[in-house]
């Protein structure tokens, strides 16, 4: 040191002890609070509601009929497309093939995307 | 001021120390995003969680020979009271003795018939929503076989799908 | 010049001064930290939300080796990986009562142990309670420690529907309508019931069309509970022709069968299954051949009985009567099988009773 005096080295000890506790005790308080912080925010933004309503949705309007003057099939999944992008922010699209000879199943291609997360399936009945 | 040759080392010393001090508490205080209750979401999670689960038991019917759900009866018949009745028995409802005092807010939005999303008031609880609450949003789908207020002719009755909207927090 | 003494005061405000800037700048962020160490309760209510998650949207798990049954049908404890509430994973918030009735039942599981191995799925022992009020019942059912009055926890609440299963009673109305009653004195009276599993699964239930929502309504023969209870099957006696009864009715055997391929192939129920026969006077179950004294019989057949049979199937229950004298019994070997079904009129439907749940985890 530049005073080239031997005594008061213990205030700088201190210092530096001072200093690094304090360092590692902001570091263990800040791991045990992410976990709980990263958790509630990872719930609000994972749109789990929001993509179970949609599947159910259009799962349900793929069974739907436009009977009549009633436009029902195309209403309801027009009505899910454009809800789903002004409501809740997300493109929403889905496309199905029906049974045929050999397969009795009918498919459906589900595609959702907020931004942040994107869903995909392909749904088929049973 | 007259120049000393000697003394400029301590003013180094000083400076370095003041600079290390500084580069300690930046790390401290950098490294330590702290964060509280408020900040963690923590109670908007919980709400919006009881929220969605209420509105999607609003629409189970209590078993396979009604066909409707509760909520789809509201919807079509707009029936502000059994919203209000059934949305705040399930949802201030508790294990333990006394419920809960959420208060609500909730629309239907629907797309009219040239395609635009539109909004009517369907329900709301014993206290008003005034703005300065601290809301979250909740939906659920419903179809519903309903003639909206800006259709006239038959093509656009029949069956819609529509989301209802609910705003909730506690006063 | 040598004298440094007057360079102290320059020396000394320009440390000082700097230092005195950085404490300030730390000292105004001090409080920030401690704010941290009375949050305790933030992990708890990540925990809370798992927990909960896991009971009311998961229907749980077994062991590899036996798959194939529901957790809430396995007797050892050893068995059961995971305990999930919910009816199926397609059938968020809508739980079994079964499962409900043996999650609660405290001397099926050992507290707190075999809960926070199959449940919480940490290292850290959690202490929890976690309370369920069903609509209609006056006790609130609820396992766990006490909660803490003086120190904050990990809470969330879900709103739930619990399913009750169906069941069919095969009473006056139904033997009339059907003609489920012989016209020959024979001493082997058959009744047989079907259970069609395939349009049980894929059909339409009740008011809903096949894929048209009413999925919580369904039943499944392969995981639900099923109860037949027959009633008044004095009547079914030609009480003019015979106006006393014989000196013996006895079920003596009940076959099962399903359609396999294009053929019925007899099936042999779980072992542990074998006692599902329950007639008055007696709490306990029995396995056929069984005396019935009143004319009333019950068959409860626990949720993985039928486990093993073809999920897109049809399952026969054929019922042997033996009369001593001969005489007209129950019997649909000239009429149709009961069919086990969505039609009200035939089966009560499972239904559906609200329910609060809290989770509490500290």
């Amino acid at each position: 040191m530049a005073g080239l005096r031997d005594d008061a080295q213990w205030i700088v000890l201190m210092g530096f002890i001072v200093s690094f506790s304090l360092f590692f005790v902001a570091i263990v308080i800040n791991q045990s609070t992410v976990v709980g912080q990263t958790t509630a925010e990872a719930v609000i933004e994972f749109p789990k509601n929001d993509i179970r309503g949609m599947r159910d949705m259009i799962i349900q309007s793929e069974f739907l009929t436009d009977e009549g003057v009633f436009n029902n099939k195309t209403n309801v999944q027009n009505d899910i497309k454009t809800l789903s992008l002004h409501r809740q922010n997300s493109v929403v699209s889905f496309s199905s093939r029906n049974p045929t000879g050999s397969d009795p199943h009918t498919y459906i291609e589900i595609h959702y995307y907020n931004g942040v997360t994107a869903y995909n399936e392909t749904w088929r009945s049973n | 001021m007259v120049m000393s040759e000697n003394g400029q080392l301590y003013t180094i010393e000083g400076i370095a120390a003041a600079l290390i001090l500084l580069v300690t508490a930046f790390i401290v205080v950098n490294s330590t995003s702290v964060y509280t209750q408020g900040d963690t979401h923590i109670n908007d999670m919980q709400l919006e969680l009881l929220g969605s689960d209420a509105l999607s038991m609003l629409n189970t019917a209590p078993n396979s020979s009604f066909g409707k759900s509760p909520l789809q009866t509201i919807v079509e018949t707009d029936d502000s009271a059994l919203f209000r009745t059934l949305f705040l028995n399930t949802i201030n409802n508790t294990t333990g003795p006394g419920g809960d005092r959420i208060q609500y807010k909730a629309n239907v939005t629907y797309v009219d018939k040239d395609g635009f999303v539109s909004t009517l008031p369907l329900s709301d609880s014993p206290h008003p929503f005034v703005g300065g609450e601290h809301a979250v949003r909740v939906s659920q789908w419903v179809i519903v076989e309903k003639r909206f207020p800006d259709c006239s002719a038959g093509s656009c009755s029949g069956k819609h799908a529509v989301l209802v909207e609910v705003l909730l927090w506690r006063d | 010049m040598t004298d440094d003494s007057g360079l102290m005061s320059v020396d000394f405000m320009t440390g000082f001064t700097i230092f005195l800037i950085a404490f300030i700048w730390v000292a105004t962020m001090v409080p920030g930290l401690f704010i941290g160490l009375q949050t305790r309760s933030i992990d708890y209510d990540a925990v809370a939300y798992r927990t909960s998650v896991i009971l009311v949207e998961d229907p749980g798990a077994s062991a590899t080796i036996v798959s194939n049954y529901p957790w809430e049908s396995l007797k050892d404890t050893q068995d059961i990986v995971r305990l999930g509430l919910a009816v199926s994973k397609d059938t968020p918030r809508v739980l079994d009562q079964n499962k409900v009735n043996r999650f609660f039942c405290q001397t099926s599981f050992s507290y707190p142990e075999d809960y926070r191995s199959r449940l919480f799925f940490s290292d850290y022992p959690y202490t929890f309670n976690i309370s369920l009020k069903i609509e209609g019942e006056n006790e609130t059912r609820t396992i766990g420690d006490v909660v803490p009055s003086y120190y904050p926890y990990g809470y969330i609440r879900r709103d739930v529907k619990i399913k009750r299963p169906s069941n069919a009673t095969i009473g006056e109305t139904i033997i009339r309508q059907h003609n489920f009653n012989n016209t020959e004195n024979v001493t082997f009276n058959e009744f047989s019931i079907v259970i069609n599993s395939s349009s049980l699964l894929t059909g339409p239930v009740g008011q809903y069309p096949a894929h048209g929502g009413g999925a919580v309504y369904r039943i499944n023969p392969s995981w639900d509970k099923i109860m037949i209870n027959f009633t008044d099957l004095d009547e079914t006696r030609n009480k003019i022709a015979h106006p006393t009864p014989p000196t013996s009715i006895r079920l003596t055997k009940v076959k099962f069968s399903e359609i396999l391929g294009t053929g019925l192939v007899e099936f042999t129920p779980p072992p542990v299954f074998e006692n599902y026969t329950y007639i008055t006077g007696s709490s306990e179950a029995w396995k056929p051949p069984v005396d019935i004294v009143d004319g009333n019989l019950s068959l409860i057949f626990d949720s993985g009985f039928f486990a093993g049979t073809d999920k897109y199937g049809a399952i026969y229950l054929n019922l042997t009567f033996e009369l001593d004298p001969p005489q007209q019994y129950l019997n649909n070997t000239h009429t149709r099988p009961f069919d086990y079904n969505y039609h009200p009129a035939n089966v009560t439907q499972p239904a559906l009773t609200d329910a609060v749940m809290e989770v509490a985890v500290w």
